[in-house]
């Protein structure tokens, strides 16, 4: 609007005006607008995390605690794991913290990130329509579960997004021996909550991280049909950039923090994040 | 189950408490959004000015070009961006990956294809006699350039609104290249994307008002400067 | 103040419109420039006004030859005016505020003089033709130009817009302005002249 209001001023004054002092003047009205653009702060990382522990908001309670032990700010970019991963890999980002051990397994070893730590673990959980057509609440694998939605042809909604719950959810069709290929398997390419407002709005079958479904589940048509298979722990790291890699990284904070997610204190305050009063995430530091 | 309505009034009301957060976000997409648009605007004339009134190698080239540009993804602007301003891109260095220059950036590559496309067809329309009779007037080039803004101005301006509002209303590249940072590269479109996929409605509603709003006001005058200008041609 | 042509020549397309090995014209002259259509009279008066270059030769405005002095010294008024998109005052001061010249005196006289000055706030988009022909010499007269070109300055006007003119270019010629005035049939106008150049055929022919 205020672009709007200069230009309409200027242009009424056009005809009088010095060409040198509208220059002038532009160029200071956009120098402004920049300078608003920018705030300084005294020190501040760049966390790449996934969607699963900033939508569920724990991340914003974690940094609420660290928020009085630290002036460092942490800026949080929530992406898929992949995406994550590869920001890291690019070096545009201090830390990362997702929750796929074999692609972080690669990440460490390929040398892009360092000193990977254990945080914790939460779990996954099939979800389905109410009525659960598929009956998938009478086994209690997750390989019979998926098994049965396949064989009933029932409908699936796959993240297909290189997320960490799409890379664990391939792995556990792999258990079942092939890819799926029914026709009711969906790919929705979309983040966790989006996939399961899909899932709601289909009557479909979705895995989802137990967080994103508690802080979800209120305002869905879906009922937890799986649970306690430990196939389906999902374990989180967080792993440092590669200074040697990318020099220009935020080393010292990126692993202060990182200590400090693995303290006593860290651990402390993940535990004590809850849900409609039900822990989400368990803390697994060693 | 989302009741549309009473999703709607606590959109209102939450709009209406002033909330910090939510206000801080539209502030977001006006800031970036205007310094796009006011860097853009004088070069995006000039070039447009260029095109209309200069014949040169290349210049028809450099106008299908640009047409080409109009429509391009706002996700392909920001990716191609990205892979630029990334560290290990070529712009790396700039560190400006994840910052609000960075999703300005982004909307004047968006806005200026936009109104140098615009200016382009206003300076074209324009009458031949304006450059000529402030010229034997006494005015120098730039100032007759000056003259011809004035002489189409409402032309111009809508060029600016509509450009103004395809930025602000862009998601793909502010989300690219901005990441959605809170406080600091969360605007309404980026932070209405992550809202709506924590299934908190009402934040993105709310937001979406505020856009809504803002598209209506734009239209309107938009609307009433082309009207305008219609008038004036009668006129001559 | 002498305005002085050399060796110039126009093409048009791939052939030659006109070429004039010499041409001279001094404050004083009252000009009736005529020729058929298409011999090139605009083309001319805009070269002659410095808004057109020429394709060879040169156009010399004396005791000062300085190009910017020539476009404020020699002003061209188009067939049909231009009026800028402001009030009718406005466009009077134009010439004025470019040149960051402030008078309202000499704007009055000029509005007074073209008997606009009743009008003066009304937008210039809403003169009829005759008033829009005033304006545009009223817009002129207050830069005191040494010359007027002016382009077909009658068609389309009815006899006492062409009075009015008449009577206003009588003016003009009494201060010392000159002008070109090009006609392709003589009028009221052209009696005011005491120079004749017929441009045809690619020649100007100066006549008595």
């Amino acid at each position: 609007m205020a672009a709007l209001i200069m230009t309409c001023l200027q242009l009424s004054k056009l005809n009088t005006m010095k060409p040198l002092k509208l220059s002038l003047q532009y160029s200071l009205i956009a120098a402004f607008f920049s300078m608003m653009s920018c705030t300084v702060f005294a020190d501040s990382i760049r966390l790449a995390t996934t969607t699963s522990t900033y939508n569920s908001g724990l991340m914003e309670y974690l940094l609420g605690h660290y928020a009085q032990v630290s002036d460092t700010e942490v800026q949080v970019i929530s992406v898929g794991t992949g995406k994550a991963l590869k920001m890291a890999e690019n070096g545009d980002v201090d830390l990362v913290m997702t929750h796929a051990p074999a692609a972080e397994a690669r990440f460490v070893a390929q040398g892009f990130g360092i000193e990977a730590q254990s945080v914790m673990y939460n779990d996954f959980v099939l979800v389905g329509p109410q009525d659960d057509d598929a009956k998938v609440r009478q086994v209690h694998t997750v390989t019979e579960g998926l098994s049965r939605i396949a064989k009933l042809n029932k409908r699936f909604i796959s993240r297909g997004d290189d997320s960490g719950t799409h890379k664990k959810e391939l792995q556990l069709w792999k258990h079942l021996g092939a890819a799926p290929t029914f026709d009711g398997y969906l790919e929705s390419g979309r983040g966790m909550g989006h996939s399961l407002q899909m899932a709601s709005e289909m009557s479909a079958y979705t895995m989802t991280d137990r967080g994103t479904w508690l802080a979800l589940k209120d305002k869905l048509q879906l009922r937890l049909v799986l649970e306690s298979d430990p196939k389906l722990l999902n374990p989180y790291q967080v792993m440092l950039v590669n200074p040697a890699r990318h020099p220009h990284v935020n080393i010292n904070s990126a692993r202060r923090f990182s200590l400090w997610l693995i303290s006593p204190e860290g651990q402390k305050a993940i535990g004590s994040f809850r849900i409609h009063g039900e822990v989400l995430f368990v803390p697994s530091a060693k | 189950m989302y009741n549309l309505w009473t999703t709607f009034s606590a959109a209102l009301a939450q709009l209406w408490s002033g909330d910090p957060l939510l206000w801080g976000i539209v502030a977001v997409s006006f800031s970036v959004s205007a310094s796009a648009l006011l860097i853009a605007l004088l070069p995006a004339l000039t070039t447009g000015f260029m095109l209309a009134y200069f014949r040169f190698p290349g210049r028809w080239a450099a106008i299908s070009v640009l047409n080409s540009l109009l429509a391009v993804p706002t996700v392909v602007v920001g990716l191609v961006l990205y892979m630029l301003l990334s560290r290990a891109g070529p712009l790396g260095d700039l560190n400006l990956l994840f910052t609000r220059p960075a999703m300005i950036i982004g909307q004047i590559l968006l806005c200026f294809p936009l109104l140098v496309a615009m200016s382009l067809s206003a300076f074209q329309a324009a009458d031949h006699r304006v450059l000529e009779t402030a010229k034997t007037l006494g005015a120098s080039p730039w100032q007759a350039f000056v003259t011809l803004l004035f002489e189409v101005r409402f032309a111009l301006l809508a060029a600016v609104v509509t450009a103004f509002g395809r930025i602000i209303a862009e998601v793909g590249s502010a989300m690219m290249v901005g990441g959605n940072i809170l406080h600091h590269t969360r605007n309404i479109t980026t932070a209405i994307a992550l809202e709506t996929g924590k299934g908190e409605f009402v934040q993105g509603v709310a937001l979406g008002i505020v856009l809504l709003t803002l598209a209506l006001v734009l239209n309107i005058s938009l609307g009433w400067m082309q009207s305008h200008s219609r008038v004036l041609r009668h006129g001559d | 103040m002498r305005l002085e042509l050399n060796n110039l020549c126009q093409s048009f397309g791939d052939g030659p419109l006109f070429t004039i090995e010499h041409l001279q014209l001094s404050s004083g002259d009252a000009v009736h420039l005529h020729g058929p259509n298409g011999a090139g009279k605009s083309t001319l008066m805009k070269i002659m006004a410095g808004l057109q270059k020429p394709t060879s030769g040169q156009v010399e405005l004396t005791p000062t030859a300085k190009e910017s002095v020539l476009q404020q010294a020699v002003i061209y008024l188009h067939q049909h005016t231009y009026l800028f998109d402001m009030d009718v005052r406005s466009n009077v001061e134009y010439g004025l505020r470019i040149r960051r010249e402030k008078s309202p005196q000499k704007v009055n006289q000029a509005l007074l003089w073209a008997g606009l000055e009743h009008m003066q706030f009304r937008q210039a988009h809403v003169l009829s033709g005759g008033e829009r022909q005033r304006l545009a010499l009223a817009r002129a007269l207050v830069l005191d130009p040494a010359l007027i070109l002016l382009d077909e300055p009658t068609s389309n006007l009815d006899a006492e817009s062409v009075a009015r003119i008449e009577q206003m270019l009588q003016d003009l010629h009494r201060r010392g302005t000159g002008f070109v005035l090009s006609c392709h049939q003589d009028n009221a106008l052209t009696k005011l002249c005491n120079q004749h150049w017929l441009l045809a055929s690619g020649t100007l022919t100066v006549q008595a």
